[in-house]
């Protein structure tokens, strides 16, 4: 965990985590800005941008690029969410020049040939209409609609079937500029580095693509982009219905408040959180499974990023069992607020994290992943060096004191989706339902 | 090998500061009874509601106050038991792994409480995904009469006939020690590990216990091709085909797992780059090899686009079919296989648990762990021509199941989905 994070002459911060024990080697690039940059009305504009970067570049065609990823075994992802935009392979160690090389050519130099906006416009299209399908995807997306208005992180990444229509062309192009820069940029090489001088070839590339002057934000600030305003607090005890016809359990979410990535509190919350929803004796699985027999799975998060996020608990249950699921969750919260944690559950919670946290560190792929996010979200740079000095200082007390301050009962937002058809009048017992249609998100008739 | 038949396997490895341990047991849902579908499913549950000296719940409560956590999963063949922890908990792990293989403390509350905790599953994972429903209806038709017919979590009407009796019966049948495979590893000292094990396990007596009435020997249905449509709620139609293959020791299935590169790995594949990215007809897909102790299948799924209709998926397939069966793969797809399978073969084994599940996945199957060595010189056997002939011996439409989803004729008459067997 030691290993170096190398300042490149531009300021880009470069991370080093060497391994030997495989011929593999792992590479990101991430970029700091995300969907919450998408133009207000043309959400989706980063995630079509994103999709394109393997669809031709000034040099090879997109079937090229495919038949070369393919060709090398590599495995090649990129992904976009609201804070920022990654692209990473993982390919056999003689070939990790070339996936450098490679990685850079798609972030910096898309074509954005029309004929392939087209393809990847319309599969964009068809995706946000499969969604519709797709019970858990819908109850996340109304969650965060509902929650974060109208911060950009109550923005659909995808976007909707209308403002993915009405992006065009120069929106992408000036969407790419804006976003993929060098003074946006965090590298970080893991894994067999074999003979290739990483530094050199690192330095090379960012030197090919940084603009001149242009240094790097992530050696002049740290932590929120201040491009981002933090969410408007949540009024709440809404309890939002999104009907869907067909689904033979209701999706819940149900959640509040959460906290930054930086947050000081983060790893007392995360304490806080086994207790309440994360791992196997958390009280939330040993009531709503293990004793009442009422879900499969359940589990809370804090979903923190640059700015503060949400916490939220997910579970799915019969429609019959709806309103019992969302009482009993409510009544597990208002416990733990008044009452606390115990000892025992303290104790084992730094214990339960400790020991996974050597499992979270085993790979210097996951290690690099850890310290991309220091980078990225501003952490301090002995944050995982003293992770467990840290987390083994917890505690009761100062569980208890997150637990009044981070779940905050009288601002729970509830979202069902639901057959209203069956759920109506049980949830109508929990509070004014507002009841929306799954495909538009616009209000219906309620219960 | 312990005295009592349980066969032990130690992978070390030292300076990580973890552990974990793995349990492979001789049992899957084919050893399921015909009416009782989802009793080695309900079992693996059942396994974590506490014995006589490890009351309910307390497995877990133990193991996450050891830094260490525990799960489990059952396949059509097997039972696999997995913790994580610290490699000072490795006696207390063991001692609980031990215990619960010997007996459980069941009583009808918990049985009927994990029921309905598997009914839940079953919504989520079968009932509510398209997808999942479509598998279901194409094992339950192209495996018909083979104990793969039926979903690892058994079939809804069946799991509410299993009684405490079943599985008492079922537990002492198929968790006896010489169906057990136990893999060690981490940061651990071999010999003082086996010493553990022994000291756990080797109490385990080697009992003999009468079968309990199963299904019959699996079979794959031969003759015409059947085909099966199924309406619910959906904005994608898609279709599912499957094809009879062999069961896993046999070499086709190399071949086999080659063709499924060709049709559907990566984005330069045949499906990706003929159906989704040139002709715009599939929105997604998926090919999949079973690699089955019995004969299994070969499944391929595709999703339709916007006004795409199933039938104009399932030419476009056929043609992909024929095309494979007559000309011989390029050697840029020979390339790529082969560096797929290198990579991926890789990827396996970057965790110690990663390294454990496939040391005692080699053991459990095919009776030796030293099969992992040679994994990689037998893809490399697979040629160009060898693919064609075994296109040729598989993808034949007269012996293929096709699953086809449609959209609900009515809207609001999807109280559950309909089947029109054709």
């Amino acid at each position: 965990m030691n290993t170096p994070c190398v300042r490149l002459p531009s300021g880009v911060p470069l991370l080093l985590e060497p391994r030997s024990d495989l011929p593999l080697a792992h590479v990101f690039l991430r970029f700091r800005g995300g969907a919450s940059r998408d133009p207000e009305g043309a959400e989706g504009t980063g995630e079509l941008v994103t999709r394109m970067l393997r669809r031709g570049t000034r040099r090879r065609s997109a079937d090229a690029i495919e038949a070369r990823i393919d060709w090398l075994g590599a495995l090649v992802d990129e992904d976009l969410d609201h804070d920022g935009l990654d692209l990473e392979a993982e390919v056999l160690t003689p070939d990790l020049r070339e996936a450098l090389e490679l990685l850079f050519e798609l972030a910096f130099e898309p074509k954005f040939d029309d004929g392939e906006i087209e393809k990847a416009r319309d599969l964009l299209l068809e995706d946000i209409k499969a969604t519709f399908d797709e019970p858990e995807e819908i109850a996340d997306l109304a969650f965060a609609r509902e929650f974060y208005a109208p911060h950009p992180y109550h923005r659909p990444i995808w976007g909707t079937v209308e403002s993915v229509r009405s992006i065009d062309r120069s929106g992408l192009v000036a969407f790419h500029e804006q976003q993929v820069r060098c003074d946006e940029l965090v590298v970080a090489v893991g894994g067999n580095f074999g003979s290739i001088d990483v530094v050199a070839t690192v330095e090379r590339l960012v030197a090919r693509y940084a603009s001149p002057g242009g240094a790097s934000r992530f050696v002049t600030s740290r932590g929120v982009d201040p491009a981002s305003p933090p969410p408007r607090p949540v009024s709440s005890g809404r309890v939002v219905a999104v009907h869907r016809a067909g689904f033979e359990q209701t999706q819940l979410r149900i959640g509040g408040p959460g906290v930054a990535v930086a947050d000081p509190a983060i790893d007392t919350i995360e304490i806080a959180n086994l207790i309440v929803g994360g791992g196997y004796t958390s009280r939330l699985m040993q009531e709503l499974r293990i004793r009442r027999g009422l879900c499969y799975d359940i589990g809370s998060s804090f979903d923190a990023g640059l700015a503060p996020g949400a916490f939220v608990i997910d579970t799915s249950t019969k429609h019959e069992n709806a309103a019992d699921a969302v009482r009993t969750i409510r009544g597990i919260l208002e416990q733990f607020r008044d009452e606390g944690p115990d000892d025992q559950e303290v104790e084992r919670a730094i214990r339960y994290r400790l020991g996974m946290f050597a499992f979270e560190i085993e790979t210097s792929e996951a290690v690099l992943e850890e310290r991309l996010d220091m980078a990225f979200f501003g952490l301090p740079d002995d944050y995982l060096t003293r992770y467990r000095e840290r987390v083994g200082a917890i505690t009761r007390d100062d569980v208890i004191d997150v637990s009044r301050r981070h779940f905050p009962l009288d601002r729970l937002l509830v979202v069902a989706v639901t057959d209203l058809r069956k759920t109506g009048e049980s949830l109508a017992a929990l509070g004014r339902v507002e009841a929306l249609d799954a495909r538009t998100f616009q209000p219906i008739d309620g219960p | 090998m312990l005295d009592n038949g349980a066969t032990v396997l130690v992978h070390p490895a030292p300076g990580t500061s973890l552990a974990c341990f793995y349990c492979f047991v001789a049992v899957g849902s084919r050893d399921d009874p015909v009416t009782k579908s989802g009793l080695a499913h309900l079992l693996e549950h059942l396994m974590f509601q506490g014995t006589e000296r490890y009351g309910a719940q307390e497995f877990d409560r133990i193991l996450e106050a050891s830094g260490g956590e525990s799960n489990a999963y059952t396949t059509h063949d097997r039972t696999v038991y997995h913790d994580a922890f610290s490699p000072d908990a490795l006696e207390i792990v063991l001692d609980m792994e031990a215990d619960r293989h010997k007996a459980l403390a069941l009583t009808n509350e918990i049985l009927d409480k994990e029921r309905d905790v598997i009914l839940e599953e079953r919504r989520s994972a079968l009932e509510d995904s398209p997808y999942g429903r479509m598998l279901e209806a194409l094992y339950e038709t192209a495996l018909a009469g083979t104990p793969y017919a039926w979903p690892v979590m058994g079939r809804a009407v069946d799991l509410g006939s299993i009684t405490i009796d079943d599985c008492v019966k079922h537990h002492s049948h198929f968790h006896r020690p010489e169906n057990l495979v136990l893999v060690v590893a981490g940061d651990i000292e071999a010999t003082s590990a086996i010493r553990a094990v022994d000291r756990t396990f080797g109490r385990l007596d080697h009992r003999r216990v009468a079968p309990p009435s199963s299904a019959t020997a699996p079979r794959v249905r031969s003759g015409s091709e059947q085909r099966v449509t199924l309406r619910m709620e959906t904005e994608s139609p898609a279709v599912l085909l499957g094809y009879p293959i062999p069961s896993v020791d046999d070499e086709d299935l190399l071949a086999l797992d080659a063709i499924a590169a060709i049709f559907g790995e990566g984005r330069s594949s045949r499906l990706y780059r003929n159906l989704v990215d040139r002709d715009h007809l599939a929105l997604d897909f998926e090919v999949d090899v079973d690699e089955l102790l019995a004969p299994g299948l070969f499944a391929t799924w595709m999703q339709a686009r916007d006004g795409v209709t199933t039938e104009r998926l399932e030419e476009a397939w056929h043609q992909e079919v024929v095309r494979l069966r007559s000309d011989l793969p390029t050697d840029d797809e020979m390339t790529m296989f082969r560096n797929v399978t290198i990579s991926e073969h890789l990827r396996s084994l970057k965790t110690v648990s990663g390294r454990a599940e496939l040391i005692g996945h080699f053991e459990s199957l095919f009776g030796d762990h030293r099969g992992l060595e040679d994994v990689l010189g037998h893809y490399e056997s697979v040629t160009a021509p060898r693919i064609v002939e075994v296109a040729r011996k598989y993808f034949d439409r007269h012996g293929r199941t096709t699953i086809r989803l449609e959209p609900a004729i009515e809207k609001d008459a999807t109280e559950s989905a309909s089947e029109d067997a054709r």
